[in-house]
């Protein structure tokens, strides 16, 4: 706890510096870094790097800083692990879900030097697959011969459906057939 | 199994006979009735409305009947049950399940996969079934919910390469157009894919009982299970679970009696030969709405008859055991599905004369379109019986008079009606007391349906609810009717498949209160005709008058459960649980019983993961890469609407808007990435609080599964 008690920052207030631990804490535990512990050593470690760089000159957010200095560290960090360096952050993400990173080896996360091989190795072979293997068949509808039905009453469907006058006529008929039958009905 | 032409014809004849007495019975009763005093047109249209209805009562009647008749001989010889053999352990071919869903209970769909997943473990099968999750869901918070449930639910059953998950991103001819679209995919590499609804659960011995069963009978290309309802929880789910439970084997037994190896596909717990399905049941568009053509929505009945036209069989293993199905919570979702298999069902009118077709499969079809027809049917029934009633009532001897049957029986007319109606009467309840009696009679099963007694009892409370029901059903189902061929519209929303908020009374005053009113109206020009005509269609009126009440009340879980405690309208699922539905029970409990987000996040919670957590992200984002690999950066619009998420968070985003960014991989890594970078100053609220809450969230594994 050397390191924590020792880094005082030279610039920014205390609030921004607030601010900015809070939002790379968030962001760890996202990353389901759930050991308090190892949590604190990274953040420190994140807020240490930050204020190294020194005051930047386009007055960029302490919070913002902080979290591309994270972002930046995890890059680093996946591209130690995995067999292609550059290749998308996402890829590592999804390895450390896949192998359950964060709960076998809650002390690892960026940290190249406790990696265990099988963590690489693990990260290294997760993939996610929404099938196996294309096996492509052509699935043609055939074509089924209706009878009389589409002669007889599709083209009084369709024109019924198509026309909302003869839907209005419809209904206006039965309503007139209504009333004809209270008017009998009260004779 | 083999049952020649010849056999099967001799049944036919013998059910079709059967029904056809029955029918000119009725008729010729009724024809009498009406015929005194001459015969108008009213009468003449009364008698020709009634002879389909006393058709379709004889039917139910007769299947009853022979069912009956099957069952006290110890099973139908011809069923394909038979062919399973006792120790059959020949290796069996790599099986595909698939599971259609649209934004349904993801718990439900992935807890009840759980189970079965497990449940071939235990048989040391689970390597010959791979399962599908094939999700058409555009709710975007239920899609996250399913990716991340899936990733979940592989880590802890080991079931990565195993249980996929494919989204569509353009949901196509709905659940047939889903399932197409897998088969085109991976058809290929299965003989036999098993298909699964929302709310299936099918036990892994019932799997692979149908998996050999199809391997025993090569010319068999679908066969049908009869689920069983379980885990209803409000008073509608139980009646209708009790009433499957006990009067459905006797129907089903009927069934198989007359269709044997020209049966039907109901759409899920069926297993399906996937080469002949590839090959011939496509399904072709029908003329009609949208220009031109249109789909069918209900495609089972199509594809059975597709299948059969194809020159496989189609049988119903109604007596399997451990085959499961969800039945709706309450009488108005009952009616919303109720109007989508009514679309599905008229849409077959098309096909009743399609050449090649089987005369079996245009009587399922006739059928399907009947059962709803028949409800308007019987309502125009009602309606001019009460027109000619007045006109009798106007008459100084009414029908109280002797003349043909009656004069020959030397009873009145009146006497004559009363004896139709009895026999009506004892045509429909029949199939009930065949149920009964067989349940009665068989000690492990009396026992199981919680003793003589209360079974009887139970069936006296199921009579007197299905009574109340019967009329709002049948103007529920005569008004899809009317509106579906008129052309109309109505939308009704999705429907529930769990009793969670099952009814109010908002829903129930907006559903039922045009029915009440036609009840109120009808009974009191009734009672002013005649009271005696009031006195006679009151259980007719009492349904419709009480309907907001009614359907409020059986929409309950309270009464269901004293109904529980006292032991009746129970089922043997209930008394010797099966070990499937008990998993799947407890399992969902464990789920159920955890703490959700807090109110503001809960709706858009889905979004909300995807955005902000690295690792929901990251599943999300590579399954997007895998099927769009060659996306470009993302143009002015993805650009306007990141901005607009970030900057107002997911609620101001429509649902088509949200849709869109979550189908663009880069557009997602970016919004991501964005989120922890902006200063709290430019991004909603609603995302500032999400960053603290999620803190609280993640401490457990932040899966849906554990939401």
């Amino acid at each position: 706890m050397d390191a924590l008690t020792s880094f005082v920052p030279s610039w920014g207030t205390a609030e921004e510096w607030n601010e900015a631990y809070e939002k790379v804490e968030n962001y760890l535990r996202a990353y389901r870094v759930e050991s308090r512990l190892h949590r604190a050593r990274l953040i420190q470690k994140v807020l240490q790097r930050v204020a190294d760089r020194g005051q930047p000159a386009d007055g960029t957010p302490l919070t913002t800083l902080a979290i591309r200095e994270v972002q930046a560290m995890i890059q680093e960090w996946f591209d130690k692990l995995l067999p292609e360096p550059g290749a998308s952050d996402a890829q590592g993400r999804l390895g450390l879900l896949l192998c359950d990173g964060q709960t076998r080896w809650p002390y690892c996360f960026l940290d190249p030097e406790r990696v265990p091989e099988e963590m690489i190795a693990s990260m290294r072979k997760a993939m996610l697959r929404a099938g196996p293997d294309l096996a492509i068949s052509n699935m043609v509808p055939r074509d089924i011969d209706l009878g009389l039905m589409p002669e007889f009453v599709g083209e009084a469907l369709e024109t019924f459906h198509k026309q909302p006058v003869i839907k209005a006529v419809i209904l206006w008929a039965l309503l007139l057939g209504l009333l004809a039958f209270l008017f009998w009905y009260t004779r | 199994m083999n049952i020649d032409a010849r056999q099967l014809t001799q049944r036919r004849i013998v059910f079709f006979s059967t029904i056809l007495l029955l029918t000119s019975v009725g008729t010729w009763v009724m024809a009498d009735i009406l015929w005194r005093g001459g015969m108008t047109p009213l009468k003449f249209t009364i008698l020709c409305v009634f002879v389909p209805l006393f058709g379709l009562v004889s039917l139910g009647f007769a299947q009853a009947l022979f069912g009956f008749w099957m069952l006290r001989r110890g099973g139908d010889p011809y069923r394909i049950s038979l062919t399973l053999k006792e120790d059959d352990n020949t290796p069996l071919p790599v099986t595909a399940i698939a599971l259609p869903i649209y934004n349904e209970d993801v718990s439900q769909v992935y807890e009840g996969l759980r189970v079965m997943f497990r449940s071939l473990e235990a048989l040391g099968q689970a390597d010959r079934f791979d399962f599908f999750i094939l999700s058409d869901s555009n709710d975007p918070n239920k899609w996250i919910e399913e990716e991340v449930s899936w990733v979940e639910l592989c880590k802890q059953l080991k079931g990565f390469g195993r249980i996929f998950y494919r989204h569509r991103q353009m949901p196509l001819h709905r659940k047939s157009g889903n399932i197409s679209d897998f088969c085109r995919r991976w058809g290929a590499r299965y003989r036999y894919m098993v298909i699964l609804d929302a709310d299936s659960l099918m036990s892994g011995k019932a799997l692979v009982s149908l998996v050999r069963m199809m391997e025993a009978n090569p010319r068999v290309g679908i066969i049908q299970s009869g689920p069983q309802l379980i885990r209803s929880e409000t008073l509608y789910g139980r009646i209708l679970q009790f009433a499957s439970t006990l009067y459905g084997p006797v129907f089903m037994a009927g069934l198989n009696f007359w269709q044997c190896k020209e049966g039907n596909y109901w759409g899920h717990n069926a297993i399906i030969r996937l080469a002949p399905f590839i090959e011939h049941c496509a399904l072709p568009d029908i003329p009609g709405q949208p220009p031109g053509t249109s789909k069918f929505m209900s495609h089972d009945y199509v594809e059975a008859a597709l299948m059969l036209r194809s020159g496989y069989e189609v049988w119903l293993a109604y007596d399997l055991p451990g085959s499961f199905e969800g039945g709706p919570p309450s009488l108005i979702d009952a009616a919303k599905r109720d109007r989508r298999w009514c679309k599905g069902n008229l849409q077959h009118a098309w096909l009743l004369f399609a050449k090649a077709f089987r005369r079996a499969s245009r009587l399922h079809l006739f059928l399907g379109i009947m059962s709803y027809v028949s409800s308007l049917l019987w309502l125009i029934l009602l309606v001019l019986g009460t027109i000619q009633f007045r006109r009798v009532s106007l008459t100084p001897r009414g029908y109280d008079y002797d003349v043909g049957l009656s004069r020959l029986l030397d009873i009145g007319g009146g006497r004559l009606a009363l004896g139709l109606f009895l026999f009506t009467m004892a045509l429909l309840l029949a199939p009930k007391v065949f149920s009964w009696w067989l349940a009665i009679r068989n000690p492990e099963q009396r026992r199981r349906f919680g003793g003589g007694w209360r079974l009887t009892f139970s069936c006296l409370i199921e009579q007197l609810f299905s009574m109340l029901m019967a009329p709002i059903q049948m103007l529920f189902h005569s008004l899809f009717v009317v509106t579906i061929l008129g052309g109309y519209e109505v939308t009704w929303g999705t429907q529930k498949r769990s009793a969670e908020g099952a009814v109010d009374w908002g829903d129930a005053i907006r559903m039922h209160a045009i029915q009440m009113f036609i009840g109120v109206l009808w009974g009191a020009l009734a009672w002013q005709i005649h009271p005696a005509l009031f006195w006679w269609m009151s259980p007719v009126f009492a349904g419709m008058v009480l309907s907001i009440p009614f359907s409020m009340f059986v929409g309950q879980t309270a009464p269901a459960r004293v109904l529980a405690r006292a032991k009746l309208l129970t089922t043997p699922q209930e008394q010797a649980v099966p070990h499937e539905v008990a998993q799947l029970d407890r399992n969902l409990a464990t789920v159920r019983g955890r703490i959700p987000p807090p109110e503001p996040l809960r709706n858009e919670y889905g979004f909300m993961q995807v955005v902000l957590d690295p690792l929901v992200n990251a599943v999300h984002v590579s399954l997007l890469r895998q099927r769009h690999k060659q996306r470009r950066e993302p143009g002015g619009y993805y650009a306007a609407l990141e901005d607009k998420v970030l900057r107002d968070g997911p609620n101001a985003l429509t649902r088509r808007e949200k849709m869109a960014l979550l189908l663009h991989p880069v557009s997602m890594a970016r919004l991501h990435r964005q989120i922890w970078l902006l200063p709290d100053a430019q991004l909603s609220p609603w995302w500032t609080m999400a960053m603290r809450q999620y803190n609280i969230l993640t401490s457990r594994p932040a899966t849906a599964l554990y939401r």
